[in-house]
């Protein structure tokens, strides 16, 4: 299947014939023949709990691995390399964003951003510059950098754990139902800052939410995507 | 960054941290202070005598004779008879003797009936001689010399008088206060029991006793042998021959070289110590008397094979706090996994490997254990350097030296790595979590 929003730009992920199922006997709750995101492509990735959202994340992100099928993260295979190396592409190549509890309560910001900058082996001598350009462009003020995250509002976190997924200037930004936790002008303020800051990544962003797809480029629903029986 | 990351997730759960670093510092802390006494008392051991080929006495244990002789503990069963040193002293193997007498005591103090070749011959440590701080050896049958710790201990100075007791305890009714001695000299501190004795000539003992040494002119003066240890005695002698010599004998002013009618125990020096074995032989079956010969090399190691089942007894308890320890350090880490799930997702989620999870918590277990062991340190230093004194007085520990020994390191290096290996169980169970850690962390 090709991707449902081509674009010209090259893709930066593609999933050709991914299945995969928690148990070795258990029903396929992925099934995606193929499907790709570009480079700098903002996308939304629509559907209803239990459709296999947060699974195919997962397999995005390579915490799982898909019983059939490949999966390739900016040109190079990802699904089929070895764990270390996975986790190596995915602290360089992608930024995450989840829904909660984003942060380590106990680190300060900049510790937490530092964080995701180490793991990827990011030695950029400017690496606190970058970071405080970041906060201060996702209107969070100089101070916060040294406040632990525990003690950020819900918002500031959210906004937080934005700049820590981008420190590393990733290809892939993953989202997943960020929004769910803020009010409605909380979450418009928030989607702003998150598409203006994000323009150099491909965005793949995961919601039921359907109200929030004016923000992408382009928008899938799970049922089309995933043609796997299984539920979740 | 690791140990940024293990550092803070201490502090964040700091109440539980520090009572496990209680725990560890306690059974850190005993382990270094057993290991470190075992290292004094063996080093107490072996300088406490050097330089004796022989120690002869009558006929009892081997450790006894040592004990009383050396140690100054326990009691001689029998004296060893005037006429069996004569023979002693005419052996061609053996250079010199000096001989002991037991029996009385000083305000808890052992009193030690001997000569100035004491002073001369016998040695402590590494061969090294006793020395006077102030004063000097008997130059009187009068005279007494003691050591550092009895005239710290009592405040004692050359030149004054002290009174001996008959027996041994620390209280005793019977007071010689008719022959009080005079101090004419104080050893200088060797960390060994000649520290605690208060010496006096043989004759001086006697005469304490009733038993005038002119009584036993029967028999030959002792030490025919050149006695180099009372050439100061000689010198003072050559300086009261200036005065009425005969009126100073009659009151025990000078010198007396009578002998006494027995003695405690003897300590040989041989003129070739390849003969010991002979010469201990010789004397075992002498047929003259019934005497025991030992080597102490081979009596302070017999003893010392006794001590050690003590000490590696509380060695063994203090391992068997430390598993205690070590198992509640795992037991803190463990309890925290189902909290720290969240956090291992976000880790995973921004490229912390599982391996890294591992090495997350390991570096948390050994940065408790090492803070643990760096307190333990300071405070048994600090416990050292303000208890020295009670040790030395109640326990004759001498501290000497610092903690910080190859075999503390070894003791502190054991204590990590065991803290490491323990530290594999919560770190494979967040390990494993980290395996099946996905993005979502609802």
């Amino acid at each position: 299947m090709a991707s449902p929003h081509p674009t010209s730009a090259p893709p930066v992920i593609v999933l050709d014939g991914v299945t995969f199922a928690y148990t070795a006997d258990g029903p396929d709750i992925i099934d995606i023949p193929a499907w790709s995101v570009a480079a700098g492509e903002h996308a939304f990735v629509s559907g209803a709990s239990g459709s296999g959202k947060s699974t195919l994340l997962n397999l995005v992100t390579g915490t799982l691995v898909p019983n059939t099928g490949t999966i390739t993260l900016a040109g190079q295979p990802f699904s089929s390399a070895p764990a270390r190396q996975r986790d190596h592409l995915r602290a360089t190549h992608i930024g995450v964003v989840f829904q909660q509890f984003n942060l380590i309560g106990y680190l300060t910001v900049q510790q937490n951003i530092a964080a995701a900058a180490y793991f990827a082996k990011n030695k950029r001598p400017d690496l606190n510059q970058r970071i405080a350009e970041l906060v201060d462009a996702l209107q969070l003020p100089d101070s916060v950098l040294q406040a632990r995250a525990e003690t950020l509002s819900v918002g500031q976190q959210q906004r937080v754990a934005i700049a820590r997924a981008l420190v590393n200037q990733p290809e892939v930004l993953v989202v997943d139902e960020p929004t769910s936790a803020l009010d409605a002008n909380a979450r418009d303020r928030f989607m702003n800052l998150l598409i203006d800051n994000a323009r150099e990544s491909a965005v793949l962003f995961v919601s039921h939410d359907t109200s929030l797809k004016h923000h992408f480029e382009s928008h899938i629903d799970m049922a089309s995507l995933n043609q796997a029986k299984g539920k979740v | 960054m690791i140990l940024q990351l293990a550092a803070a997730s201490l502090k964040h759960r700091k109440t539980s941290v520090l009572l496990t670093l209680f725990t560890i510092v306690i059974s850190v802390s005993l382990l270094l202070s057993v290991e470190y006494v075992r290292g004094q008392v063996r080093d107490s051991f072996t300088r406490t005598v050097s330089g004796v080929d022989i120690i002869v006495g009558a006929p009892t244990g081997q450790l006894n004779l040592l004990l009383y002789s050396v140690f100054r503990m326990g009691n001689p069963t029998q004296g060893v008879d005037w006429q069996d040193v004569a023979w002693l002293e005419d052996h061609p193997q053996v250079d010199w003797l000096v001989p002991i007498a037991l029996g009385d005591a000083h305000k808890g103090y052992r009193v030690v009936g001997t000569s100035n070749a004491y002073f001369e011959h016998f040695k402590y440590g590494d061969k090294q001689s006793l020395s006077f701080s102030t004063g000097n050896g008997f130059t009187s049958d009068r005279h007494a010399v003691i050591g550092a710790e009895v005239a710290e201990q009592l405040n004692y100075q050359v030149g004054d008088k002290i009174v001996i007791s008959h027996g041994l305890g620390e209280v005793s009714f019977q007071h010689h206060e008719s022959h009080p001695f005079t101090i004419s000299g104080i050893l200088n501190p060797t960390g060994t029991p000649a520290d605690k004795g208060v010496y006096v000539t043989l004759q001086g003992m006697e005469s304490v006793h009733g038993s005038s040494p002119t009584q036993n002119t029967l028999r030959r003066s002792p030490f025919k042998k050149p006695d180099a240890g009372s050439k100061a005695a000689d010198d003072d002698h050559a300086h009261h021959d200036e005065h009425d010599h005969s009126a100073e004998d009659t009151h025990g002013e000078s010198l007396s070289q009578a002998p006494p009618s027995s003695i405690s125990a003897l300590f040989l020096g041989l003129s070739s110590r390849v003969a010991a074995l002979q010469v201990q032989h010789q004397i075992n079956n002498y047929g003259n008397a019934a005497l025991l010969a030992i080597l102490p090399g081979v009596a302070l190691k017999q003893l010392w094979g006794l001590m050690s089942n003590v000490e590696k007894l509380l060695l063994g308890i203090s391992v068997l706090i430390l598993i205690s320890s070590l198992i509640g350090l795992i037991t803190l880490l463990l309890a925290t996994m189902r909290e720290r799930r969240q956090e291992i997702a976000v880790l995973r989620a921004i490229g912390a490997g599982p391996g890294t999870i591992l090495w997350l918590i390991q570096a948390e277990a050994l940065l408790i254990t090492a803070v643990g062991c760096a307190v333990s340190f300071a405070a048994v230093s600090l416990g050292l350097v303000v208890f020295a004194d009670w040790l030395n007085a109640s326990y004759g520990l001498v501290v000497t030296g610092s903690l910080f020994t190859l075999q503390s390191a070894i003791v502190v290096g054991c204590v990590l790595a065991a803290t490491w290996v323990c530290s594999f169980i919560p770190a494979i169970a967040a390990y494993r979590s980290a395996l099946h850690a996905g993005l979502s962390t609802r």
